[in-house]
């Protein structure tokens, strides 16, 4: 190493996601939605703005400028250099991969800078993970070599290429609202690098989405944050969502490492019981707090608990703050929204990303999308047996009872039909309905 | 149905600050106006359908989970307009056709099959 002499180069930035780095995961900040790579993700004067990203076993190029000490050369000295043969620069790594040697001429523009030069990465890892790597920066002019700078990145490193957001944007047209990155798919950075984290390792599609799931509450992000729009970036900024939300902000975790999921909805069947004469049910009830919740940060509601089949008397009246999802008489408004993984060997597999449950392993599809198709959850096997019957929800409906203290006949009949379902209502929870014909029926979507 | 229409162009106005508003009491107040098929209800169905922007609106109660705001008052304005047929059904048509949505794309689909059956 020589000492005493002025380098005749030093790093001044690094561009991972530039414009053609074919490698590079494009990436998005949410708090202006623009491109991470538009400017370089690291600069002497400022170190790392951004991490990069890859698929694991990418040997990607990335775009380095370098400046030549202010007070070390004229212009004519550069030009003197470059006739000497120019320089050797490299870098080696410290808890991941070094950068090859590039001999480049020692030309500098006018204000002493380097044009981007590309060197190229050795080859990364090939298993997800995150790389917290520092380069120290060599540069070698004959028999002379310099130490030219140190720099820190974070380096995520997914299991395949992030998949097309077009899924989890919930857009028909995002190329309308400057969401679509000349047809390259993109994600967030946030996203990519709790996904690298908590999936690190992990190639199997369904071992990547379960750990997804499980590490939801890492995230910090919340079950019952009251958004605008639903989106993902929304989610983001606001530090949570409803199912809506969370369904696509599961859909763009899993796309993250290039994974699909799907987002499905069920919505509330609100209708004219033929058996019991009445209208239900009213809404879906959920007593659970969901994601970094304990408990439903919903008003308290003194809810009337019952078995099924129902008997028009047994009732538990408990105190409880729970969500309500509400429907309207024979409209789909409300319901929930969950994900499916179908896997090459037929196996669907459900999560339900507000609530961190899964993976639900379905003995059969869940139904096409059909907002005007009636379909009774008897026939959906473990859909209802085991998600609905996995958690505290309930169906709230004002059924025909009996007083309190009447062991009499059970009343029938539309008396009112409406009632007042939060304070006369009955809830039954899901999983005791589920395996009863025409006792539950939802919409899909 | 005068104060209920009022209460849904109310959700649609301007407001200085966000409009609170219990969404189960919206809910309810759509079921009324879809439940009369009058013209001015039939107008409040179609200014909902056509509504361009933010609802500046506060959720206190009931927020909806599945859909935000907005996409609820769609989605009940268009399967009310869907009963009625006719001119609504060009409103519908136009809506699906425009809107960014999926789940609402899908929803104005199948109300517009419907009436072709």
């Amino acid at each position: 190493m020589t000492q005493g002499r002025t380098a005749p180069v030093s790093l001044y930035s690094i561009a991972f996601a530039f414009d053609g780095a074919g490698d590079a995961i494009l990436l998005r900040d949410e708090r202006d939605d623009l491109l991470v790579g538009g400017t370089p993700e690291w600069t002497a004067a400022a170190g790392s703005r951004a991490l990069a990203a890859y698929a694991r076993g990418a040997k990607p190029a990335i775009h380095v400028v370098l400046a030549r000490p202010r007070n070390s050369a004229s212009p004519g000295d550069r030009e003197a250099d470059a006739l000497e043969g120019g320089c050797t620069v490299w870098a080696t790594g410290a808890g991941g991969p070094g950068i090859e040697p590039l001999t480049i001429p020692l030309q500098a523009d006018a204000e002493g800078f380097t044009p981007p030069l590309a060197f190229r990465l050795e080859r990364l890892p090939d298993a997800s993970g995150v790389l917290d790597v520092s380069w120290s920066w060599r540069a070698r002019v004959g028999s002379e070599e310099f130490a030219i700078g140190t720099s820190k990145h974070k380096i995520c490193l997914t299991a395949g290429r992030p998949r097309d957001p077009a899924a989890w944007l919930g857009l028909r047209h995002p190329e309308r609202v400057g969401l679509d990155a000349k047809g390259l798919p993109w994600t967030y950075s946030r996203i990519v690098e709790w996904t690298c984290e908590w999936a690190a390792g992990l190639e199997d599609d369904k071992a990547i989405v379960d750990a997804i799931l499980w590490h939801l509450p890492r995230s910090g992000l919340k079950y019952a944050v009251h958004l605008e729009h639903n989106s993902v970036r929304e989610m983001l900024f606001w530090g949570g969502g409803f199912c809506g939300a969370w369904a696509r902000m599961f859909q763009a975790m899993a796309a993250s490492q290039g994974v699909f999921v799907e987002r499905r909805s069920f919505w509330v069947d609100w209708r004219l019981h033929r058996a019991l004469e009445r209208e239900c049910w009213c809404a879906l009830v959920i007593g659970e707090g969901g994601v970094n919740r304990t408990e439903p940060n919903w008003d308290s509601n003194t809810w009337h608990d019952g078995d099924w089949p129902f008997d028009g008397k047994t009732v538990r009246d408990f105190t409880a703050k729970r969500y309500v999802f509400w429907g309207s008489p024979n409209k789909l408004v409300d319901g929930h929204t969950i994900n499916v993984l179908s896997r090459s060997d037929g196996s669907h597999y459900l999560y339900d990303p507000s609530f961190v449950l899964g993976p639900i392993l379905l003995d059969r599809p869940l139904p096409a999308s059909d907002p005007k198709k009636r379909v009774d959850v008897a026939d959906l096997g473990t859909f209802g047996t085991h998600y609905l019957g996995s958690y505290e929800a309930y169906l709230l409906g004002v059924l025909p009872r009996a007083s309190h203290a009447s062991a009499g006949p059970v009343a029938k009949g539309p008396a009112h039909p409406r009632g007042d379902p939060l304070a006369d209502g009955v809830t039954i929870p899901a999983g005791r309905l589920a395996p009863h014909r025409d006792a539950l029926t939802f919409f899909w979507t | 149905m005068a104060a209920e229409h009022d209460f849904i162009n109310s959700l649609l106005a301007p407001h200085v600050t966000p409009k609170p508003v219990d969404w189960r009491r919206a809910t309810t107040a759509m079921d009324g106006v879809a439940g009369t098929q009058s013209e001015a209800s039939r107008e409040v169905l179609l200014k909902i359908l056509r509504f361009d922007g933010d609802l500046q609106v506060r959720v206190i109660a009931n927020h909806p989970h599945l859909l935000t705001p907005l996409e609820s008052l769609q989605a009940q304005a268009l399967q009310a307009l869907a009963a009625w047929g006719g001119e609504s059904c060009a409103a519908i048509e136009e809506f699906a056709e425009r809107t960014e949505s999926e789940t609402l794309e899908v929803i104005a689909s199948s109300c517009l099959i419907r009436r072709r059956r």
